[in-house]
């Protein structure tokens, strides 16, 4: 199996199939990471692409040896930070608006619901968004998450813990599982 | 509702969502800049400290066993596991290092034939390997000798450290010597997340030869015994359950792999102390076949083995001596000599990295 720095270096000669590889392998924590940011669907979309066409660009700049995955996030957290501050009254980052989508969605109890992400993850903080994120959707290492995040390794640990038992209690709570 | 269920909730939720822009993103027209100084940072960034932690190991595992020495050389206990460290940390070492071998053979492509060697050396040229039960136990003995490796043995030599960090965070340190003399440390960190007057409730993570494996674990308040569960996953299909059912001195455990969510292989597994000794008993069950065996650790270079096979109404008995020996290339590999009955047999196995 081919690790990403392998991949690198396919992209860098213009192999499609080498990017194709990288963005099946990266596309689901792409979303996870702007979609915790930012809720237009349009939006999303745009900025993944942008996502990744900045992440081509880039690619020289990238350092081989260190955690791909982190890198290429980074450049997506970055891109929809930017879209956020400049389109703040159109993205919805409002607990008050996901409560309300909560009381939405909940019907009886025997009925299957299609949560958004977003609306799973509305009880946890930023910085808890992202380990949750890094951790399952990207299905990074913790000790690669510590790294990229620069926290203590059992500071990831905490907040991981303590994030997905508020999910949980959270989504009880509602009664929504 | 679970924790895992939680998690998988969120995977698929997320896999779901996911908007497909690939088509969108024009690939062949996007001007990639080429390198203009590529760095590669692994050798020089993490070398030094890989060194500085390794001295570092040594330097503890040597002041280890030196203060205890100092300190408990009349002390005397026949009981095998007692501290806290030894009751939360033996389940979680043993579980991580099992189940690493597991996905090692089975999840990271690798075949099992690349590894288990099992047989090529014969010393007898009728084969006799292939009349012997224990031949069909081969790679699942072969697993838990990786394992039991670093668990048993001197006890003075198997040391179990824990130290809070913050927010009820602790590091468990293991350190031991395996069969070649070397000592190994391994390292996990568990957050304790809920303590009440039943139980108290624990996750955590260990890394392995790079692989990262995950826990939650259950430690039942119990006057009259110690109990816990542990699940350890390398991924959610993927994962073993440990279960401690220990009453008074001697410490039981079953162990269950699950391989894609199907459970593989259960086996029990004692431990007992003997002068000084940590000696293992396993049982296991598989392919129709229930193996008994006896193991021990001879001054950290032999392993040596009593085993019983059975199969509907056949019963085999006999010895085996595992030693690690050196290939040309350096790895290391088991050399099994078994004994049974008349017939001598010489195999090799895989040994992992450790």
């Amino acid at each position: 199996m081919k690790s990403f720095d392998d991949y690198i270096d396919l992209m860098m000669n213009k192999d499609e199939a080498a990017f194709f590889e990288v963005y099946q392998q990266t596309k689901a924590g792409v979303y996870s990471v702007i979609a915790s940011i930012i809720k237009d669907r349009q939006a999303i979309e745009d900025l993944m692409q942008e996502t990744y066409i900045k992440m081509l660009k880039s690619l020289n700049q990238y350092q081989k040896g260190r955690s791909f995955t982190p890198w290429l996030l980074q450049i997506a957290k970055n891109l929809a930070l930017d879209y956020y501050r400049k389109h703040q009254k159109e993205v919805v980052m409002d607990i008050q608006e996901n409560e309300y989508l909560f009381t939405k969605n909940q019907v009886n109890e025997n009925q299957e619901i299609d949560l958004e992400l977003n609306e799973m993850l509305s009880s946890l903080t930023i910085d808890e968004r992202e380990v949750v994120t890094l951790k399952i959707v990207s299905e990074m290492k913790f000790k690669d998450i510590a790294e990229s995040l620069n926290k203590p390794l059992g500071t990831v640990l905490w907040i991981y813990n303590k994030a997905i038992k508020k999910v949980k209690n959270d989504l009880e709570r509602r009664k929504l599982v | 509702m679970k924790k895992n269920e939680v998690k998988k909730l969120i995977k698929e939720t997320a896999l779901k969502e996911t908007p497909e822009v690939f088509a969108k993103i024009d690939f062949k027209n996007i001007e990639i800049p080429p390198y203009e100084n590529k760095k590669e940072i692994r050798d020089t960034r993490r070398r030094i400290p890989r060194l500085a932690w390794a001295l570092a190991s040594v330097l503890v595992v040597v002041g280890s066993i030196f203060t205890y020495n100092y300190f408990d050389q009349n002390k005397t206990s026949d009981i095998v596991m007692a501290s806290t460290e030894e009751v939360l940390g033996f389940p979680i070492i043993s579980s991580s290092t099992l189940l690493n071998e597991f996905v090692v053979e089975n999840i990271a492509n690798l075949s099992t034939s690349e590894y288990l060697r099992y047989g090529n050396n014969n010393t007898n040229e009728n084969s006799e390997e292939d009349e012997l039960l224990i031949s069909s136990q081969n790679e699942s003995l072969n697993r838990y000798v990786n394992m039991l490796e670093i668990l048993i043995g001197d006890k003075t030599n198997l040391k179990y450290e824990m130290n809070e960090n913050s927010n009820n965070t602790y590091e468990l340190r293991y350190s031991t010597i395996d069969l070649i003399g070397n000592s190994r440390t391994y390292k996990a960190y568990i957050n304790e997340i809920e303590n009440n007057q039943s139980k108290v409730d624990y996750t955590g993570n260990i890394s392995i030869d790079n692989n990262e494996y995950t826990f939650e674990m259950e430690q039942l308040k119990n006057n009259n015994a110690e109990q816990s569960k542990l699940r350890l996953y390398y991924n959610l299909e993927n994962y073993v359950e440990f279960s401690d059912r220990t009453v008074g001195k001697k410490r039981y455990y079953d162990m269950s792999i699950y391989y894609q969510g199907v459970l593989q292989e259960q086996s029990e597994l004692l431990l007992t102390l003997n002068k000084g000794q940590v000696s293992a008993s396993l049982n296991v069950s598989k392919n129709g076949v229930d193996s008994e065996y006896i193991i021990n650790k001879q001054e950290n270079k032999i392993m040596n083995i009593d085993y019983t096979c059975t199969s509907n109404s056949i019963t085999e008995k006999g010895n085996i001596n595992i030693e690690a020996k050196s290939e040309q290339n350096g790895q290391y590999y088991y050399n099994y000599l078994i004994k049974s009955g008349n017939a001598t047999i010489n195999s090799r196995g895989k040994r992992s990295n450790k």
